[in-house]
């Protein structure tokens, strides 16, 4: 037996390793819709309306042929104008999770207007879906120090955001250990770092090259291969609009097959994350904000 | 029970299964020039267009010929006149053909009166060659200004590929109740994206490397598999100049093998895809830009 610095994280009926499959359904919502611009666009709108009108549905056909669950991150605009996308999606046995009213970015909101969209949005969440959201997965980039202290006070269980670990932890939270768990998404898993492509405004900004598909799905299976192997969490950021094209579906069901096949594999919700985390606190790592001075607050926890 | 569309018996023609449309953008300089009339001379960045009139068209023309399939070449009208003879063999081969304003026009940057003339005077020169089936339209770049569409009917142009944003044929709004077919492509459907290339002026804005052939290949593959799965539409967007060098044309060859090899695709030209869908559109959920106009009447009229 090799040396390891890497203890292994107790998954349910110690299953080997844990998948967190994720989508954010972004429609048309996104900096166009907050400044407005996307409503002289109208056949960029289209392009993320692509997303709810087309895609979700081709990938809950993907997810019940496949028997995993599945959790969406939906912008609260989204559920208002595709309620019964939404519906089914919670019909079909997934979650769906806070995401933005319109995609805004939180680092740019101060204290009150965060809480105007995420009250907002739990309340569009209870009239179109009869639930509220308990996960939350930021919107464009950054959020604001305030928000967490926000989230936890809601009844958020949990965020899928940050990128520091490939294990879920517990938030510290002004110093104190909160009931906030982070469950990391790694970039490698993002769509928009192969497929996403828009003529105006350019995305990406160079307008580089559409990634091979068999590139992408490679990537992803070795991410998946390696977290399975070190006993790790995974998660995905695939967009319906950008990784459910007709062919792109075919490879985000091989790479579903993929990992359904290495058997021992937990295929878990966000909310079921983190219960279990919650449940075992002697399990997970507990992280905090960065101090000003660079260090961390918090402790290392097993597999840290 | 699928939530997404399969593949219906009376979706396409002839029991069909999906339908293929090949589509050419012959933009030749007015890539360049159209954007930027300054560019006049830049000879040499101007010849890797030429080359697309030269040889690429020609090397397209055979292959289509070869293989037996009917594609839509879309022209700006002002390379009609100049390029006479070839557009003279692409309408004797059976293609169809469609416009792209006189010379790449912007059609959100122009007037109202401007955009008619200019699709006025695109359908006029399209009318010098004669063409079987209605021509359509194709945005050469922009946004789709919210009254395009009845102007497009105004002008002559019943039909268009410039959208992305649905997988099968969708009607656009142009005004009073009436509607233009739209035929839209994605763009990982495009030789332009994959492979286009310049020093200066840069092309593509980042001059990120050109794209692996066999891979850009399999992607098209995949897309095709993913299209024949559910009974969709696939629109290929080839340009003269990127898809007929020696090399790449293998591309659009074995890709053509691959469409005539699953035995059940109706490649088609936009014109008969159009009047088909015109005829046999089929319900359901409502569509993007009708829920656009709903929620933003100004967006689209």
């Amino acid at each position: 037996m090799a040396l390891t610095r890497e203890s292994r994280t107790a998954w349910p009926d110690g299953r080997r390793s844990c998948v967190m499959l994720a989508f954010d359904v972004d429609g048309p919502s996104g900096g166009a819709m907050v400044d407005g611009s996307i409503w002289r666009m109208p056949r960029l709108f289209a392009q993320g309306a692509y997303g709810p009108f087309r895609a979700v549905p081709r990938i809950l056909d993907l997810l019940e042929r496949t028997g995993v669950a599945a959790t969406f991150f939906v912008p609260s605009w989204v559920v208002e104008h595709w309620p019964a996308v939404c519906r089914d999606i919670l019909a079909s046995g997934h979650e769906v999770g806070h995401h933005g009213y319109k995609h805004e970015r939180y680092a740019d909101l101060d204290v009150p207007a965060q809480v105007e969209v995420l009250d907002r949005s739990q309340a569009i969440f209870e009239e179109h879906l009869g639930v509220v959201a308990r996960g939350f997965r930021t919107p464009t980039g950054d959020w604001h120090p305030e928000t967490p202290r926000l989230l936890a006070q809601r009844g958020f269980l949990y965020s899928s955001s940050f990128r520091d670990d490939d294990r879920p932890y517990r938030r510290v939270i002004g110093g104190a250990v909160s009931d906030l768990v982070e469950i990391p998404a790694p970039v490698e898993l993002d769509d928009y770092a192969y497929f996403a492509f828009t003529e105006e405004p350019p995305f990406p900004k160079g307008h580089d090259r559409i990634a091979a598909y068999r590139v992408a799905l490679s990537n992803w299976c070795k991410e998946f291969d390696g977290t399975h192997r070190v006993g790790g969490l995974l998660t995905t950021t695939f967009h319906p609009k950008v990784s459910a094209t007709p062919g792109r579906a075919v490879v985000l069901e091989r790479f579903v097959e993929h990992m359904v096949a290495a058997g021992e594999c937990w295929f878990a919700t966000g909310t079921e994350v983190a219960r279990w985390v919650l449940a075992h606190p002697d399990g997970f790592a507990v992280r905090g904000e960065a101090s000003p001075g660079g260090a961390i607050a918090g402790t290392p926890g097993p597999g840290a | 029970m699928t939530r997404a569309l399969a593949p219906t018996p009376n979706r396409w023609p002839d029991d069909r299964r999906f339908a293929v449309v090949i589509t050419v953008n012959f933009d030749s300089e007015l890539a360049l020039l159209g954007p930027d009339p300054a560019a006049a001379s830049l000879d040499k960045t101007l010849s890797i267009f030429r080359y697309g009139a030269i040889r690429g068209a020609p090397r397209l023309l055979d292959t289509f010929a070869e293989r037996g399939v009917r594609t839509t070449w879309f022209v700006p009208g002002a390379m009609v006149a100049p390029c006479r003879a070839l557009l003279g063999d692409v309408v004797a081969a059976g293609h169809g053909l469609g416009a792209r304003g006189m010379r790449l026009e912007r059609m959100d940057r122009l007037t109202v009166r401007e955009r008619l003339d200019v699709l006025r005077a695109s359908r006029q020169a399209l009318a010098e060659v004669t063409a079987t089936g209605e021509p359509g339209f194709r945005l050469p770049s922009g946004e789709w200004p919210p009254d395009l569409g009845a102007q497009l009917l105004e002008a002559g142009f019943g039909w268009s590929s410039s959208w992305t944003g649905d997988d099968v044929p969708f009607c656009v709004p142009a005004g009073e109740g009436r509607s233009i077919v739209e035929i839209p492509f994605i763009h990982a459907l495009s030789d332009r994206l994959a492979f286009a290339w310049n020093f200066a002026p840069a092309i593509p804005e980042g001059q990120s490397r050109i794209a692996s052939y066999e891979d850009v290949l399999e992607n098209w593959c995949l897309e095709l598999e993913g299209c024949r799965r559910e009974g969709l539409c696939l629109v290929l967007q080839l340009h003269p100049e990127v898809a007929g060098t020696p090399g790449r044309i293998d591309l659009v060859w074995r890709f053509l093998d691959a469409v005539v090899e699953t035995g059940d695709a109706w490649v088609a030209t936009g014109a008969q895809v159009a009047s088909w869908w015109r005829a046999h559109a089929h319900g359901g959920p409502e569509h993007p830009v009708d829920l656009l106009r709903r929620v933003s009447p100004s967006s689209l009229a």
